[in-house]
């Protein structure tokens, strides 16, 4: 995967800090930068503050869910790009997610090409 | 809507304008353009695009034109240190249509990109593509040029520091004096101020500024600048002596010139706070002591020095038993006949007979310069025209092995003593410097760690048979003459191995 001559941005929401580490260890690898956020209202500040290029958003989380989270910022931009994360047995959740608006998704346990190549397709994509 | 955020309209094209500092959120943008674009289309990637990257311009956000959502779109990115705007396309919708060249020059415009800076033949480029896989580099911002330091030109090229005064002498017409003796109120050198630099503009239209050069010159006692700041005039006859790194500082040492070294007597006991200059032979039974710089016009002959400068030898320092010779700087001389020397740097310029060298930095015998017999040992390096003599006298050469550093340690903590006591009432002037220079040398004691074992390196033109060389703890004793050799140090075994390599 070629990497872009500019930086881009990508927010990974997730309230599990092994899952924030894992995703900011593979997307920092390979040249993104990275912020993170454990949860709902942490992400909306965050967004607002970096209008980062991407959002990754675990579907669930305590509080304030991962749908919920990916209409506040829908709300806050419009154009946001939205990536969900979800564990097998959450199609149901996942596919309302898209229908809100959310691009792509992921499933747990991750596959670091796969990971990537959805990133990046999401990120080419206007 | 608020004065910071307005719109307007340009043919089908509706018009974003934010302030430079419009203080509204994204979210509060995305309201208002909700409520004052009811039914239209908006482009909210655009939206985000001018909040971003589009402000104090007019940035196209939507369309009247109902198939305007599925056209063709474009982006720029910068590149982290922003001199760089590549141009990315996204392809159009099912039903939509490509942009024109004016439409995407339109775009680019409101990303701030300065028309002058525009890369014509890689925006045609660009367009051919039509990839956002494969980003153009459509225009090149210019990195501001800081600006140059501030410098000192000195007048006649003198070489007194002593990473100058080296150079000076590995060229085979080396100064016949190192002392740059100077006149009460004569231009010594020309203050070149520091540069303002140049700005530089960023790829989207960025002021950079530059960082104004430094001003490292300092001038030490008794050098003032002119009025205008341009020249660094002499506030007393002396010796110009620099003393930073590339020239940056000086100061000017009192001069003192005598015939011989009885002469030196008057002098009193201490340290002399000044530069020395011996018009004849150096031939005393007494230890010369010298904050500055020592030149012998003849030879030094069974005489103790301790020179925190440098020392010059015109002829040659004869030891032949007596009178231990330590130099803080540079220790040159035509030759060395049984002398014993410690010095940061040694400098034979013709020979070197059974003396004993060591040097905290490298022994430079260039040339046709040689080494025979006795010791020279380095914490650095060893540089020689030859290496021992063709009747294979005994020639040991040490380098990086521990316990090098020990008489340097020794010298620097002496030395710092020795500008510790009070001088003679009439040179109280000189107390400031020679406490800097007792600080330098405590420093100096404290910091000065033992060489690395193995470290360093031995070259030579020529190496006779009975030359010894020991690296680190490797031994490597030659029986035969060699060619131009450079020896190394390998790791192997317990001891190392002196490697050698013939050039």
């Amino acid at each position: 995967m070629s990497r872009r001559p500019f930086a881009e941005t990508i927010l990974v929401v997730d309230d599990t800090e092994f899952m924030v580490k894992l995703l900011e260890d593979i997307f920092t690898n390979e040249g993104y930068r990275v912020a993170t956020a454990r949860d709902s209202d942490q992400a909306v500040v965050r967004y607002a503050e970096l209008l980062p290029d991407l959002v990754t958003l675990d579907v669930v989380m305590p509080g304030a869910d991962g749908i919920e989270t990916l209409v506040r910022l829908r709300h806050l931009d419009p154009a946001v790009r939205a990536v969900m994360v979800s564990a097998v047995g959450l199609e149901a959740r996942v596919l309302e997610a898209i229908r809100l608006g959310a691009r792509n998704y992921l499933l747990k346990p991750f596959d670091r090409d796969k990971v990537l190549d959805t990133v990046r397709r999401c990120l080419d994509e206007y | 809507m608020a004065p910071s955020v307005t719109l307007s309209t340009e043919g089908d094209d509706v018009l974003l304008h934010l302030a430079p500092e419009a203080p509204q959120p994204l979210a509060e943008v995305v309201a208002r353009l909700r409520e004052e674009l009811p039914g239209l289309a908006v482009d909210w990637v655009a939206v985000r695009e001018a909040f971003r990257y589009g402000r104090g311009r007019p940035f196209p956000v939507a369309s009247r034109r109902p198939q305007a959502a599925l056209d063709e779109k474009v982006k720029i990115r910068f590149s982290p240190d922003e001199l760089t705007a590549y141009l990315l396309f996204y392809p159009p919708k099912p039903g939509g249509q490509r942009l024109s060249e004016a439409q995407v020059l339109a775009v680019v415009t409101a990303y701030g990109v300065p028309p002058a800076l525009l890369d014509r033949h890689a925006l045609r480029l660009a367009l051919q593509r039509r990839s956002c896989k494969e980003p153009e580099a459509v225009a090149r911002g210019r990195p501001a040029t800081d600006g140059a330091s501030a410098w000192v030109q000195w007048a006649r090229g003198w070489p007194s520091d002593p990473e100058g005064f080296v150079a000076a002498l590995q060229v085979e017409a080396y100064p016949e004096t190192v002392v740059a003796e100077v006149r009460e109120g004569e231009t010594v050198g020309r203050r070149h101020p520091p540069g303002a630099g140049t700005p530089g503009v960023s790829a989207h239209g960025r002021h950079l500024a530059p960082r104004p050069g430094a001003d490292p010159v300092e001038l030490g006692a008794g050098l003032t600048p002119s009025p205008d700041g341009r020249l660094v005039l002499a506030g007393a006859a002396g010796h110009l002596r620099l003393t930073g790194v590339g020239g940056r500082s000086a100061r000017l040492m009192p001069l003192v010139r005598v015939r011989d070294g009885q002469e030196l007597r008057a002098l009193g006991p201490g340290i002399f706070p000044g530069s020395v200059i011996v018009e004849g032979d150096l031939e005393v039974g007494f230890p010369v002591r010298v904050l500055g710089d020592l030149e012998v016009r003849g030879s030094a002959v069974r005489t103790p020095l301790d020179v925190l400068g440098s020392l010059f030898v015109r002829d040659g320092l004869i030891g032949q038993g007596g009178g231990v010779v330590r130099v803080g700087g540079v220790a040159s001389a035509g030759f060395y006949d049984r002398a014993s020397v410690l010095a940061h740097t040694v400098h034979v310029r013709r020979y070197s007979m059974k003396s004993r060298l060591l040097a905290a930095d490298r022994v430079l015998a260039p040339g046709e310069a040689a080494l025979q017999g006795g010791q020279t040992a380095s914490l650095g390096t060893v540089e020689a025209g030859a290496l021992g003599s063709r009747n294979s006298l005994a020639t040991e050469i040490i380098v990086g092995a521990p316990g090098l550093q020990g008489p340097f340690q020794e010298a620097y903590l002496a030395w710092a003593e020795l500008a510790r006591t009070p001088v003679a009432p009439d040179r109280d002037a000189a107390e400031p410097e020679l406490l800097v220079a007792a600080g330098h040398w405590a420093r100096c004691a404290d910091t000065l760690v033992a060489p690395e074992p193995g470290s360093g390196a031995v070259r030579a033109g020529q190496v006779y048979g009975g030359v010894t060389v020991r690296i680190g703890t490797a031994v490597r004793e030659l029986d035969a003459p060699l060619g131009a050799t450079e020896f190394g140090y390998e790791r192997i075994g317990p001891r190392g191995r002196v490697s050698l390599v013939r050039k």
